[in-house]
Parts: structure tokens; C-alpha cells; sequence
């Protein structure tokens, strides 16, 4: 296993790379520069413009300017951000936390409310509960996220004022303090249920339907054969298999939540990596642009890796070596 | 048959129906099965695929699903308790102690998730109180029972490292943990290639011996059962036609569905281009008829009765039980083998 672990970081470095060349000539292909917008052309002498350019080096062939990026890259160095005029690696790094709060929320959410879901409708399959879930799932699939925010936000936050709508924090709270966490949490709450709604649907409707079909499996009928009850039949023999699946998603998810928030933190003004990475494409900030979707890359590759790994850690079927 | 033998059978089946549910209506695939079982006896159940032998077996553990199949008549008498009537709770008493199953297919019916080690303390915590060590201990005794050579080590194995032979030894193992009383065994070696399935019908028999139970096995291979059977029951299309002792039935075999059985197992001292088969297939449950014999399509005796009149099964020789109109007593309800038990 911990030679797979090895070999399959090694594959990684050359996908790395080739995404990397990807991201940077769509970068550099669209419209204007970090100069452009940012500074009065009509005030400003085009001279200086020009001098600025060849300073950050956009003048240069673009192979070399692709080669200092990378190089820059494997040094932990991601350039500078022209907005926030800081270390492109700082700036993520401070919207980070706020970033992996929601995803882990969000999936605290999704795994307890799927599961508990999906085993009630696969116990109890073409039940009236079990429609109700279904009716649930289809509604869930069925809309857009920014849909569901809106709609998260007008009842629970300004109908009833359950929980706050924007920002990460409340005002005045010190950190540190148990308010603080609090907050914290009451800040994540309904954009991870948003993140988590897509995934919540798909991942009930695959436990149901996965425990419906191995409910027929002979090692079932095996086990009942044994005088074993039903209870435990479906709580060991049945849930065990079915929920091999569910946990081999886990993996996946980790870089769909994170893609996901890039619209719900900023339907939320909830200061993420999310929320930066639609400011900074807005204010052609490509340094940081460039570096979180090099950050997006690198997760969607933990994520694969962790979810060979869950599935070679729940089936014993699967070895990896 | 008196009152006092039939008290001391391990199995009384009396006049089960078991039906489906096929678009809201009840078809039966078992109709009128009578028989029974005696202690330490092999009773051998055979017919063709789809003629009810594994809906009977299903039908005397309770184990048909509920949603879509009912034992609409009959009793299953268990040493003398009506299993018919058992709660959920009370069959898993009895299920896997007194009355064990073994399935067709080895490779599916182990958990491929639990090891197992973890499967056969299963059925052992089910029915005693007993530790996880005794329970290990006890496992390992039983694969050395069924002739697994490193049984401490298959307990931490997983059902995909065992070949089918070893898993269906496993599933042995489990079977007779308990000690049951009857051993169901639902075509064990079928999914098995030829050496095997001789072992493990040897193994069978072996362990038999050893713990007394009686066996019921069924199958479609008549070589099974010549070798295992004491007693013989010919199942078709969801009926009883023949029951006899095996050497009555393969020496004067009275239905013409057992002759034309027996008449298509290739023989070793002829040269024949062509098999012996049986034309046509069993009805299916929705065209089965309502009244005639069922076998009337392929009989290569039938005559003008046998689509008019429905043959009981009746007693045509000593111990010997046949449902066909060629002999007279199965003409009448009062001459049947159902009455006979009814009597009791």
C-alpha cells in the first residue's frame, strides 16, 4: 500500500505539469493584463506603462515567462498579487481556513444526513418514507445551488433569522473565544448545506439503491438461513457492502466541494478561496488565478489518490500494490 | 403410517401450497406436497429447473420474501411444531441450530466483506452465549471437520482468497456448527466441477454419520442420487409425481416423467449418437393447467384421461408412491397418499 501511496505521488507530478502548461496559456490568453484597468490610461504616462511591463517581465516571450512562473512554482513561490499586493501564497493561505471549514462541514453534513437518509429508504424501500426521501433527492438534484442559496437565505436567514447570510464571522467576536468558534460554525452552516445539497441527494439515492440490491445478494439470504436477525442483517451484512461506495466518493468530493464554493462563497460574501478566485478574474489578478486553479489541481489529485485508498480500506477484495 | 411414526419424524410436510405474487394474482408454484422426513435420513428431491424444489426448501425455513410470495395452505411440521406459524423471532431460533441451510452457489453466499472467521462466530453468537475465543476455537474445530488443512489461518482470511470447493467446505462448516437436526442442501455441489463435488458429497455423508442429522438434498443430478439418497421424491412443475426407496425407483420407476429421467442419462455401455432428452419445458407458473395431469404435453404414455382428470398421488407398491392415471388408485381422493395423511 504504502508503495502504491508512492507510485501513484510520483504520477502526479507530471499530470502537475501538464496542467500547469494548460492553466497558464489560458491565463496569459485572456484579454489585458494586471495593468490594464487598474491604472487611468488617460493620466497615465504610456511610457511608465510600458517600462512596468518590461519590470514584471509580460514582455517577455512567453515560454519564458511560463518557465519563471514554474520555476517560482516548485519553489512555493506563486507570484505576486497586483490587487492585494502580497505573495499570491499568502493570500490563500489566509482564505484557506475559511475554505476548509466549509468543506468539512459541509461533508459532516452530507455523510450524516445521506447516510441516515439512505439507510432509512433502503431499509424500507416503496414506502411512503421512501418516496418522501426520493421527492428530497429529485428536488435536490434538480436545482441549481444558487437556487437553493437564495432560497436558504430568504427563509432561514430573513424570514426566520435562524443564521447569519453573509461573511464568516459576526462582528466584535474576539477570537479565541468559544463565540468565536460558534460563530465560526454558524457563518459555515448554510453554504456547506448548499455545497453539500448536490451531493447529499446523489449519495442517499446510491445507499438506497445499493442496499435494495445487495438485500437480494445470496449471502443475505445466507445469513438469514444462519438465524441471524434481520436487524443485524441489515445493519452488518447489508449496509457494510453498500456503503463501500458512499466512502470511495469521499475522496472525490473533497475537490467538488471546493470547486463547488467558488460560486456559493460568493453568493455568501463568504471570504474563502472561493470568493478570491472570482475576485481576482475579475480584477485580472492571473497570479492568484493561476495559483488556486494549481490549487484545485493538486486537491482533485488528493482527492483521487485518498478515494483508491478508502476503497482498498473498506473492501478487502481491493489490494493495492 | 401411524400417528406414533410420524411423531418421530424430523419433517412432516402436509398439503403445502406455496404461491407467487404475479401481477396481483396467486400463482402456485408448490401445489399438494406431502412427505416427510425421518431421522439420520437422505432424502434426495429432484426435477427439472423451475418445478418447485427450491420454493419448497425456501417454504420449510420461511425464508420466501414477503412481499411478493405466501404459503397459502399446509403445515410444515418440525418435530412436530408448525414452522407456518413460527414468528419472525422464534424461526431464527430455529433457523441455522435445528434446521441448517447450504446453498447452490459457494461463491456468492459468503459476505464478501466479513472474514471468515467473522461469518462462522456469526452463527455461533446467533445461537449461544459463548465468547469471541470459544468462538474461534470452536470455528476452528469445525473447518478441520470439513477437512480444511490450515484452519487458524482461513480464519482471517476473505471468501475471494478461497476457491469455490474451500468456500462450499466453509459454508459446511457453518451448517453444522449447531448440530442441526435436518441439513437442507439446496444443489451444494452444482457450481462445483466433478472432483470436487465428489469430496463434497462424501464429506456429506461423512459428517452424517458423525452427527445424525438428516439430510434433504436437492438437485437435478440423478448420479447425486444414486450415490447419497435413501428415499427419493420426483418433483414436477410444482407437484410430487414419484416418491420411492432410490433402489425401487431406479430399478421400476412408475411415473413416465422418472422413466423418461432416467431414460436421459447417457450410458456407458452404448454408443448413441444423440441423447435421450425430454421434449418441450416445464409450464410456466402462469400457463400452468388447472385440471389434468401436468405432465400430459411431453408423456410419451398419455391418453385421453390425462388432460381431464387431475391424478392424485396414491400409494402403487409397498412404500412406493406414484401420481399418474396409469395406475387406478390415483384416480380418487379416498386412494391417495393426502388422505392417507389427512387420517392420521
Amino acid at each position: 500500500m504504502l508503495i502504491y501511496t508512492l507510485r501513484r505521488i510520483a504520477i502526479m507530478i507530471p499530470i502537475i505539469f501538464l496542467v500547469s502548461v494548460v492553466v497558464f496559456f489560458l491565463a496569459n490568453l485572456m484579454p489585458g493584463d494586471a495593468l490594464t484597468g487598474r491604472i487611468d490610461p488617460l493620466n497615465t504616462d504610456p511610457a511608465y506603462i510600458e517600462e512596468m511591463r518590461e519590470k514584471l517581465g509580460y514582455n517577455d516571450p512567453i515560454y519564458v515567462q511560463y518557465l519563471n512562473w514554474i520555476s517560482g512554482f516548485f519553489q512555493g513561490d506563486f507570484g505576486q498579487s497586483f490587487v492585494h499586493k502580497m505573495p499570491a501564497s499568502e493570500l490563500i493561505l489566509s482564505r484557506l481556513p475559511n475554505t476548509i471549514l466549509l468543506a468539512v462541514v459541509a461533508m459532516i453534513i452530507t455523510y450524516i444526513v445521506s447516510f441516515l437518509m439512505g439507510r432509512y429508504a433502503g431499509r424500507h424501500p416503496y414506502t411512503l418514507g421512501d418516496y418522501g426521501v426520493q421527492v428530497l433527492n429529485y428536488l435536490a438534484l434538480a436545482m441549481p445551488s444558487f437556487v437553493a442559496a437564495l432560497l436558504f437565505i430568504y427563509f432561514v436567514s430573513f424570514q426566520l433569522g435562524w443564521l447569519p447570510a453573509t461573511g464568516s464571522i459576526g462582528s466584535g467576536v474576539d477570537p479565541g473565544t468559544w463565540e468565536y468558534i460558534i460563530s465560526k460554525v454558524e457563518h459555515a452552516i448554510l453554504p456547506s448545506l448548499c455545497l453539500g445539497l448536490l451531493p447529499i441527494a446523489s449519495y442517499t439515492q446510491f445507499l438506497r439503491n445499493d442496499m435494495i440490491e445487495s438485500s437480494q445478494k445470496d449471502f443475505v439470504r445466507m445469513a438469514r438461513a444462519k438465524g441471524t436477525p434481520e436487524r443485524k442483517i441489515y445493519n452488518k451484512h447489508i449496509l457494510r457492502n453498500s456503503v463501500i461506495p458512499i466512502v470511495t466518493l469521499l475522496g472525490f468530493d473533497l475537490a467538488g466541494i471546493i470547486g463547488g464554493s467558488v460560486i456559493i462563497e460568493t453568493i455568501f460574501t463568504y471570504p474563502g478561496v472561493g470568493q478570491l478566485f472570482v475576485d481576482s478574474i475579475n480584477n485580472r489578478d492571473y497570479t492568484v488565478v493561476m495559483a488556486v486553479t494549481m490549487l484545485l489541481t493538486v486537491m482533485t489529485l488528493i482527492g483521487n489518490l485518498l478515494a483508491d485508498i478508502f476503497y482498498a480500506l473498506v473492501d478487502p477484495r481491493i489490494r493495492l500494490d | 403410517m401411524s400417528q406414533e411414526q410420524q411423531d418421530q419424524n424430523v419433517l412432516n410436510i402436509k398439503n403445502l401450497h406455496t404461491g407467487f405474487l404475479i401481477n396481483d394474482e396467486l400463482h402456485h408454484a408448490i401445489v399438494d406436497v406431502n412427505f416427510n422426513v425421518k431421522p439420520k435420513e437422505i432424502v434426495c428431491v429432484v426435477g427439472e429447473s423451475g418445478c418447485g424444489k427450491s420454493v419448497m426448501s425456501l417454504s420449510i425455513m420461511q425464508l420466501l420474501p414477503k412481499i411478493n410470495s405466501k404459503i397459502s395452505a399446509g403445515e410444515v411440521l418440525f418435530n412436530g411444531e408448525n414452522l407456518v406459524q413460527k414468528s419472525e423471532k422464534e424461526m431464527n431460533q430455529i433457523r441455522g441450530k435445528d434446521i441448517a441451510m447450504i446453498f447452490q452457489e459457494p461463491m456468492t453466499a459468503l459476505n464478501p466483506v466479513f472474514s471468515i472467521g467473522w461469518q462462522m462466530r456469526e452463527i455461533l453468537f446467533n445461537h449461544l452465549d459463548i465468547t469471541k475465543q470459544e468462538a474461534n476455537h470452536k470455528a476452528i474445530d469445525l473447518l478441520k471437520q470439513v477437512g480444511i488443512s490450515r484452519p487458524e489461518k482461513i480464519l482471517n482470511e476473505y471468501p475471494h482468497q478461497l476457491s469455490g470447493g474451500m468456500r462450499q467446505r466453509v459454508v459446511i462448516a457453518m451448517a453444522i456448527a449447531l448440530q442441526p437436526k435436518l441439513l437442507i442442501a439446496d444443489e451444494p455441489t452444482t457450481a462445483l466441477d466433478v472432483t470436487i463435488q465428489a469430496q463434497i458429497l462424501e464429506l456429506l455423508k461423512d459428517i452424517q454419520n458423525k452427527v445424525n442429522m438428516a439430510i434433504m438434498l436437492i438437485t437435478h443430478d440423478l448420479g447425486v442420487v444414486a450415490e447419497m439418497a435413501d428415499r427419493v421424491i420426483v418433483m414436477y412443475a410444482g407437484k410430487i409425481v414419484e416418491e420411492a426407496s432410490v433402489v425401487d425407483l431406479f430399478t421400476q420407476p412408475k411415473h413416465p416423467y422418472t422413466q423418461s429421467l432416467l431414460d436421459s442419462i447417457p450410458k456407458m455401455d452404448q454408443t448413441t449418437d444423440k441423447l435421450n432428452t425430454i421434449d418441450g419445458v416445464v409450464p410456466s407458473l402462469e400457463s400452468m393447467p388447472e385440471v389434468g395431469c401436468r405432465f400430459t404435453d411431453r408423456c410419451p404414455k398419455a391418453f385421453g384421461d390425462c388432460p381431464l382428470v387431475t391424478p392424485q398421488l396414491a400409494k402403487v407398491n409397498n412404500d412406493h408412491y406414484a401420481r399418474c392415471l396409469l395406475y387406478d388408485e390415483c384416480y380418487s381422493k379416498e386412494t391417495s397418499y393426502a388422505k392417507e395423511v389427512e387420517n392420521v
